[in-house]
C-alpha cells in the first residue's frame, strides 16, 4: 500500500502546479513520440538532450535557491563565466609550470569553486547585510563580473583545460555522460539542502516572511549569505561543466541563459515572491523545455529558424502555465473559504508582486 | 527660525538622490575634462546626447512601471518588434515619404503589445517580472519567426532624413568638421515633460504612485488597479515604440534585435536616478540624470585613456555604488527609528 501511495504521489502529486507540469510533460512526450517517434524515441537522442541541459540545469538550481529566498540572482551566468575563465587561466599556467595533468585539473576545479562561492557570498553580503534589493545587487555584480571577465580575456574566447577535464566533458559512466551525473549530484545536493537541513527550512521561512523569520530567531543575514554563496558555487559548477565540454571559456557565453533559468524556475513552480518551490518541479520544467526544444528542431527543420519559434513557444508556455496555475489556485481557495493547507500552497499566493 | 528652516531644507535636498547624482555628474565631468578637454567639446556632448536619447525614452517607460510597483523587461522586445513590423508594412506599401509615418504605424503595435502585458498582469495577477519575461520571449520569437530576422535598410526617405537632420550645427574647435545636434532629443524632452505632468498633475498619475506604494491601501481608497495597470503598460508600449522608431531612424535601419539586452542597463539607470525598485517613488528628473550618468561613463573611458574592455567594470562599479549607498542610508535610518 505504501508503495502505491508513493507512486500515486509521484505521478499525481497534491501540488496543483506540479500536476499542471506533469500534464505538460506527458503531452509533449506523447505528441513528439507520435509525430517523430523513430528519431525522438531513441536512446542517443535522450542522452544528447540530457547532455545539453547539464549546465543549464545547474544554473537553474542556482536561480531556484535565490528565488525561494524571495530574491533573484541575475549574476549566475556571469559568475559561471568568470570562474571558468579564471580556472582556465590557472590551469594553463599550472600545466606550463609542469604540474601533472590530474593535479592541475583538481587545482582548476577548486579555484573555480572558490571564485564562484566568493562571488556568491558577495551577493549575499550586499543583499543580506546591506539590504540592497536582490535584483539590483545581482544586476550590479553581473555587470561587474562580466566586465572583469572581459578585461581578463580581452573579450575573446580563451582555450584551456586538461585531458582529465576533457574526459569529464566527453566520457560516460554506464552510458550516462559524466556532466549529467554532475547535474544529478547537484539536484540531489540541493534537494537535501532544501528538505533535510535546518538551513533549508530557514530558507523557506525567510523567503516566505523575513520578519517572521527574524522574530523566530533566524539569523537572516547569515542564511542569506549561505544561500547566495551556494548559488554562486552552483554557478561555478555550471562554468566547470561548460569548460569541460568545450575546452574554452569566454565572457559572453550563455547570455540568454539568465532569462531562461528564471523561466525554468518559474515554470517549475518557484514563487517569485519567495518561500515556495520544489526541486522536482524545476527538473520537470527543465526536461519539458529541452524536449520541446528538440521536438521543434525536428519538426521545423525545413521550416524557418526553429530557435525563433522556440522563443515564441517558451514565452507562450510560461504565460499559459503561470495563468492556469493561478486560476486553479483561485478556484481552490474559493471552494475552501480560506481553509488552505500549507502542503497545498505550491502555487504562489495571489497577492504576490513584481 | 528661517535660518534653521533653510538648513533643514538644504539637508533634505542633500539627501535626495537627484542632487547627489547631479553632483556626481558634475564632479565626473570635471575630472574627465581635466584629463582630456575634448570631453566638453560640442561634438562629444552631442554624441552623448544622441546616445542618451533612445535610452532616455525607454527609461521614461521603465520609470512608470517601477513607480507602479512592477518591473518590465519586455520593452526592448516591444520597441524592436513594433518598428520592425511598421517598417515591413511601409516597405510592402512602397511608402517613401515623411518620417513621422513610421512613428504612426509602429505606435498601435507598441500599445497593443503593452496592453497584452497589462492583461496578464491585471487579469491573472501574475508577477510583472514573470509576465514580461514571457512576453519578451514571445514578441521576439514571433517577430523573428514570422517576419524574418534580416535588418530592413530600405526605410522611407523621411526616416533616413531624420538621422541627418540637425537642430544646431557648429564648426568643431579644430575647424575640420561640424558637429550637429540631432532633433530627436526634442522627442525625449517633450515626452519627459508630458510624463512628468501626468505623474504629478493628474489623478491617474498619483494613482500610479499610490498603487506602487501600497496596493491594498490604494484599492481601498478607490484606485481602480486594473485600469491603472492597463494605462501604465499601454503607455510603456507606446514609449517603447517611439524609442524603437527613433533608434531605427538614427541608425537608418530597422534591426530586429537592435535593443535586445539593454533592458537591465535601462532599469539600472532609472534606479540610479533614485527610483525605488519596490515602487511608489521616482521622478522624471532623476531618471534623465541616471541615464546621463550611465551614458557619460560608457562614452568617456576612451577619452581618459582607459581601454574599452574596462567599460563594463566601470559601469558595474557605478551600479554597485549607486545601489549600495542608498541601501546603507536606508539601513541607518531604520536603525535610528529602532525598526527592523
Amino acid at each position: 500500500m505504501k508503495i502505491l501511495t508513493f507512486v500515486r504521489n509521484v505521478a499525481w502529486p497534491r501540488d496543483v502546479h506540479l500536476r499542471v507540469l506533469i500534464v505538460v510533460f506527458a503531452v509533449v512526450l506523447v505528441v513528439l513520440s507520435a509525430w517523430e517517434g523513430q528519431t525522438f524515441l531513441r536512446a542517443d537522442n535522450f542522452s544528447s538532450m540530457a547532455l545539453q541541459i547539464s549546465d543549464l540545469g545547474v544554473l537553474s538550481l542556482a536561480m531556484t535557491l535565490a528565488m525561494i529566498l524571495a530574491g533573484i540572482d541575475l549574476s549566475v551566468v556571469a559568475v559561471a563565466n568568470l570562474s571558468s575563465i579564471i580556472a582556465a587561466m590557472v590551469m594553463r599556467s599550472c600545466s606550463s609550470a609542469g604540474l601533472a595533468d590530474g593535479l592541475t585539473t583538481v587545482v582548476g576545479i577548486l579555484v573555480a569553486l572558490v571564485v564562484g562561492t566568493v562571488a556568491g557570498t558577495i551577493n549575499g553580503f550586499l543583499i543580506g547585510t546591506l539590504r540592497v534589493p536582490p535584483i539590483l545587487a545581482t544586476l550590479a555584480t553581473m555587470t561587474l563580473w562580466g566586465g572583469v571577465a572581459t578585461v581578463l580575456t580581452n573579450g575573446v574566447s580563451i582555450s584551456g583545460g586538461t585531458n582529465a577535464l576533457q574526459a569529464i566533458g566527453t566520457q560516460a559512466i554506464a552510458g550516462i555522460p559524466i556532466t549529467v551525473l554532475i547535474l544529478i549530484g547537484c539536484i540531489v545536493g540541493v534537494w537535501i539542502f532544501l528538505n533535510h537541513t535546518p538551513l533549508g527550512v530557514k530558507t523557506y521561512l525567510l523567503g516566505a516572511n523575513s520578519r517572521a523569520a527574524l522574530f523566530s530567531g533566524v539569523n537572516n543575514g547569515r542564511v542569506t549569505l549561505a544561500v547566495y554563496g551556494t548559488s554562486g558555487m552552483l554557478a561555478s559548477i555550471a562554468g566547470i561543466i561548460n569548460l569541460a565540454r568545450t575546452s574554452s571559456a569566454n565572457p559572453s557565453y550563455g547570455a540568454s541563459y539568465i532569462l531562461l533559468t528564471i523561466l525554468i524556475a518559474v515554470l517549475g513552480g518557484v514563487s517569485v515572491s519567495g518561500g515556495a518551490g520544489r526541486v522536482a518541479g524545476v527538473i520537470l520544467a527543465l526536461a519539458s523545455l529541452q524536449m520541446l526544444s528538440t521536438g521543434f528542431n525536428m519538426i521545423l527543420v525545413n521550416n524557418g529558424d526553429s530557435n525563433f519559434f522556440k522563443n515564441f513557444a517558451w514565452g507562450l508556455l510560461l504565460l499559459l502555465v503561470v495563468s492556469t496555475s493561478r486560476l486553479s489556485f483561485r478556484r481552490f481557495a474559493r471552494s475552501r473559504r480560506g481553509r488552505i493547507r500549507p502542503t497545498d500552497s505550491g502555487a504562489p499566493e495571489p497577492e504576490a508582486r513584481s | 527660525m528661517t535660518e534653521s528652516f533653510q538648513r533643514v531644507g538644504l539637508r533634505r535636498a542633500m539627501r535626495s538622490q537627484e542632487i547627489i547624482i547631479a553632483l556626481v555628474i558634475v564632479v565626473l565631468s570635471a575630472v574627465i575634462t581635466a584629463i582630456n578637454p575634448a570631453f566638453l567639446s560640442l561634438s562629444n556632448v552631442f554624441d552623448i546626447v544622441r546616445l542618451a536619447t533612445v535610452s532616455g525614452i525607454l527609461a521614461l517607460g521603465v520609470l512608470l512601471v517601477l513607480i507602479s510597483g512592477g518591473v518590465d523587461v519586455s520593452f526592448p522586445a516591444i520597441a524592436d518588434t513594433a518598428v520592425f513590423i511598421g517598417a515591413t508594412i511601409l516597405v510592402a506599401a512602397h511608402f517613401n515619404g515623411s518620417g513621422i509615418v513610421l512613428y504612426l504605424v509602429a505606435l498601435p503595435f507598441g500599445i497593443f503589445m503593452g496592453l497584452i502585458n497589462g492583461f496578464f498582469i491585471s487579469r491573472f495577477r501574475v508577477p510583472t517580472l514573470i509576465v514580461t519575461l514571457g512576453t519578451s520571449s514571445l514578441y521576439y520569437g514571433a517577430e523573428l519567426y514570422f517576419f524574418g530576422g534580416v535588418s530592413i535598410f530600405k526605410l522611407p526617405s523621411g526616416t533616413v532624413d531624420l538621422s541627418n537632420a540637425s537642430l544646431l550645427t557648429v564648426r568643431t574647435a579644430s575647424g575640420v568638421g561640424t558637429a550637429s545636434l540631432n532633433p530627436s532629443v526634442l522627442i525625449l524632452l517633450a515626452l519627459a515633460v508630458v510624463i512628468s505632468l501626468v505623474l504629478n498633475k493628474t489623478t491617474l498619475g498619483r494613482s500610479i504612485y499610490a498603487l506602487g506604494d501600497n496596493r491594498a491601501v490604494a484599492e481601498r481608497s478607490g484606485v481602480r488597479v486594473a485600469r491603472v495597470q492597463y494605462f501604465v503598460y499601454g503607455l510603456v508600449g507606446a514609449l517603447a515604440a517611439v524609442a524603437g522608431v527613433t533608434n531605427a531612424s538614427l541608425y537608418r535601419n530597422a534591426n530586429p534585435i537592435s535593443l535586445q539586452g539593454t533592458e537591465l542597463a535601462v532599469i539600472a539607470a532609472v534606479v540610479l536616478g533614485g527610483t525605488l525598485i519596490t515602487g511608489g517613488k521616482g521622478t522624471v528628473t532623476g531618471t534623465l540624470l541616471g541615464v546621463l550618468l550611465i551614458c557619460i561613463v560608457e562614452n568617456s573611458l576612451v577619452l581618459v585613456g582607459v581601454p574599452t574592455t574596462w567599460q563594463n567594470v566601470a559601469v558595474g562599479v557605478v551600479l554597485l555604488i549607486g545601489t549600495t549607498v542608498p541601501a546603507i542610508r536606508a539601513l541607518r535610518r531604520r536603525r535610528l527609528v529602532g525598526g527592523v
